[in-house]
């Protein structure tokens, strides 16, 4: 028989050490080496076995056994007395059981709680990530349709894009770098466009404006025509042969070719899932009516030094309209691509027509000038259809769909929306790749518990519908009747709830700056509609008017309304002509004085040279012209002058 | 079967000095006239508990025979255990005889009597 004992280094120690649990100290081999009749063996095999004990204590009960029947058969007792005498084995393994592990350490039972924790947990988990799992999300619905309704609903000869599309495929418009003779830049960084006195530089630029003479007058027949027309589509492969060559002429029009959604580390399935999606869908046409509109102001300043003020007419009303049509595409992306081609347009009329040279213009085209820029309600620019069509897209993408309007949160949606908000939490998803993979992991793991605290489907699209339907009534609200930031604040405090709304927080629009944007535009389009009625006054009368009562009937309906305080925008005489003015953020009347403050808080000469560009880097400000009371530097007081704009601004970038 | 009887017993028997199982289960009976028989299954999980509460503690002896058992011997705490148990049977002896109990003999109030005549302590527990 067997003398084995259940020990093992240092067992002085085996109470407390929990690892006494791993090892595997063999008690079967224990038993078998054993004399015993099998009778006994089997007894004790099976008390020791159903007592479900440690391995350590099971060779400890399973010697102590052993020596049981041993002594027993030694003091002369039959196996089969003794085995009579033990019992029912069943109620000797369940209460050897109870008796060891009440007998166990301390630290055996934590470490014990700790493991049985650790299993439950490990199974928690394990359904938990089988049940997320389970579902995928099953997008049913093109939004691309009531994306693109207003250029659906236009007719072929009033889309723009007619005339746009085979001569930008020529010259390869939307390739950006292809006109760079425009512009003066130190290395990457942009100064200024090209002026006449540029001498050699102002050559190339004129010789490519010439050579691309066809391109040119594709924008100026194109600008005007109210709709640019563009069907656009989720998936580039969509687009016609033709329009491919326009859009994306790095790309051979005959192969199909992914950009992707650009967020890093995103899996296949998620690529796959958004690929189509309206996140996904890119809006080529944006950046070109801004190149369009820059291309413009230099041939402006050509055909000014031309003489030839009907080329001037037409490419101001040209950048106005593209302006508008870049707008057609319900998003705020568009809105404020839109605003800042306007601001462009405001620019090069400032520019043509300061220091008198108003008077070259006749007043049919003043008329004219005047009426592209009053045209198109900068309201109307801003539409929040193509967010909510967005972020409906999103949700049917990210969600599964239980047929009744509600659903739980998916793993491809998650991954996305994770991502999405490392994207945009970091610089475009280029940070650390390292860090991103072990923080995109991380979330992998964290996935399905997150499902627990997500918020549903419905919540999510409840949620939306309510925040779209603040932010859409609060557009129509006068920035000087609301400044409030409250839906920002909002947004803020769903971004601190853990991922219940995720979804929301991150592709929310950035709803204050475009609102800021629209009023800050309206301010602009009625400054400089002003402005243009004051010349066609001094083109009639010889001289400007006293007050702009004066141009009310004849050159302006109504005098516009200043959108910082509620009242009209300000006319002052001055030595040279006039400025045109808004009380600023300040609301208060400075009487027209223009202060301007840097990106970094000084204030800067009057004259912004190219040296100061080097110093301060972006073009200053007027402090009047920060529409958030907390966004404005509260040291500084001024009006915003709108017109004449301020020298510099005439490059508007 | 007097809930208590059996550790009490195991004590008594382990004051004498240390004991491995089969030898307690072997004294039980011999050491009290054949009236106390233990559930040789029993004993064990009683031997664990008793451990467990500090009032005996065991180790592993080589014996005479070679042999490794593992011997159980009284701690301090269960010397003091044992002599409060000494004092609770002297007193409820005293009050059953007062009773008239003690004069039953074999009788099957408050003991179940097994075949044999002898009391059994399989139900005890610690």
């Amino acid at each position: 028989m067997s003398n084995a004992s259940p020990t093992f280094p240092g067992s002085g120690l085996q109470r407390w050490i929990p690892f006494s649990f791993f090892f595997g100290i063999d008690w079967r081999s224990m038993v078998s080496d054993s004399e015993l009749p099998a009778e006994v063996q089997s007894i004790v095999s099976r008390v020791v076995s159903e007592s479900r004990l440690s391995q350590f204590e099971k060779a400890q009960v399973a010697q102590e056994l052993l020596c049981h029947f041993e002594d027993g058969n030694q003091r002369g007792r039959t196996f089969s007395r003794l085995i009579e005498d033990f019992g029912d084995p069943a109620t000797a393994a369940a209460l050897i059981r109870i008796s060891k592990l009440r007998n166990r350490s301390m630290m055996s039972k934590l470490f014990r709680g700790a493991m049985y924790t650790a299993l439950v947990g490990v199974v928690c988990y394990a359904s938990l990530a089988a049940f997320f799992h389970s579902k995928s999300p099953n997008p049913t619905v093109d939004y691309s349709v009531d994306f693109n309704r207003e250029a659906l609903a236009v007719a072929e000869e009033n889309k723009a894009w007619n005339v746009y599309r085979d001569v930008w495929a020529k010259f390869e418009f939307s390739n950006g770098a292809s006109f760079d003779e425009i512009y003066i830049k130190d290395g990457d960084e942009f100064i200024r466009f090209v002026k006449p006195s540029d001498g050699e530089l102002w050559d190339i630029a004129t010789k490519k404006l010439a050579d691309s003479e066809e391109l040119l007058e594709s924008f100026r027949v194109g600008g005007v025509l109210p709709s640019h027309g563009l069907v656009l589509q989720a998936d580039q492969n969509n687009y016609t042969r033709e329009d491919r060559a326009a859009l994306f002429p790095k790309h051979d029009p005959d192969e199909e070719f992914h950009l992707g959604l650009g967020i890093a580390g995103l899996s296949e399935e998620a690529e796959l899932m958004f690929s189509d999606s309206m996140i996904g869908m890119l809006l080529p046409h944006v950046q070109s009516s801004r190149t369009a509109a820059r291309i413009l102001t230099v041939d402006t300043r050509w055909a000014m030094e031309q003489g030839d003020t009907e080329r001037a007419t037409q490419n101001i009303e040209a950048v106005l309209g593209m302006a508008h049509q870049t707008t057609e595409a319900p998003c705020l992306v568009c809105a404020l691509v839109g605003v800042a081609v306007n601001s462009i347009g405001y620019s090069i009329i400032d520019e043509s027509m300061s220091d008198g040279k108003f008077n070259e213009f006749s007043e049919e085209q003043l008329e004219r000038i005047q009426s592209a820029v009053t045209k198109y309600s900068v309201a109307d620019m801003f539409k929040l259809d193509g967010e909510r069509i967005s972020i409906d897209d999103i949700i049917q993408r990210s969600y599964s769909d239980d047929g009744n309007g509600d659903g739980r949160m998916t793993a491809v949606g998650f991954e996305v929306l994770s991502n999405l908000h490392l994207w945009f939490s970091g610089p475009g998803g280029s940070s650390d790749s390292n860090n991103m993979f072990v923080v995109q992991q991380a979330k992998k793991i964290v996935a399905p518990i997150s499902m627990l605290t997500m918020a549903t489907r419905k919540q999510v699209t409840d949620k939306k519908n309510e925040m779209m339907d603040e932010i859409e009534a609060r557009f129509d609200i006068p920035i000087y009747l609301d400044d409030m930031n409250d839906i920002e604040e909002e947004l803020a405090e769903l971004q601190g709830i853990g991922n219940s709304y995720v979804l929301i927080s991150n592709v929310m629009p950035a709803y204050q700056q475009c609102r800021s944007a629209m009023f800050r535009t309206t301010c602009n389009q009625g400054g400089v509609a002003m402005a243009i009625a004051a010349y066609r006054y001094h083109k009639k009368n010889g001289e400007f008017p006293l007050s702009s009562e004066e141009l009310v009937g004849e050159f302006l309906d109504s005098v516009p309304t200043d959108q910082l305080n509620g009242d009209p925008l300000n006319y002052q005489l001055t030595e040279d002509g006039f400025i045109v003015f808004s009380v600023g953020f300040d609301r208060d009347n400075d009487g027209g004085e223009p202060i301007m403050v840097t990106a970094d808080g000084e204030i800067p000469p009057k004259q912004w040279s190219d040296a100061d560009f080097e110093a301060h880097g972006k073009r200053p400000q007027f402090a009047g012209e920060f529409w958030r009371m907390d966004h404005g530097p509260d040291h500084v007081s001024g009006d915003w002058v709108i017109w004449p704009r301020y020298a510099e601004q005439q490059d508007d970038f | 079967m007097m809930r208590g009887a059996g550790p009490t017993a195991v004590l008594q028997l382990l004051s004498d000095g240390e004991m491995y199982g089969y030898e307690i289960v072997e004294a039980l009976p011999l050491r009290s006239s054949g009236v106390f028989k233990l559930g040789q299954s029993t004993l064990y999980p009683m031997l664990y508990n008793l451990e467990a509460k500090g009032l005996v503690t065991s180790r592993q002896k080589v014996g005479s025979n070679g042999r490794t058992r593992r011997y159980y011997r009284l701690t301090s705490k269960g010397t003091k255990q044992l002599v409060k148990d000494r004092e609770q049977w002297a007193a409820m002896v005293k009050g059953m005889g007062a009773l008239g109990l003690t004069c039953l003999g074999g009788g099957s109030q408050g003991a179940s009597k097994s075949r044999s005549g002898q009391l059994g302590l399989g139900g005890a527990s610690a």
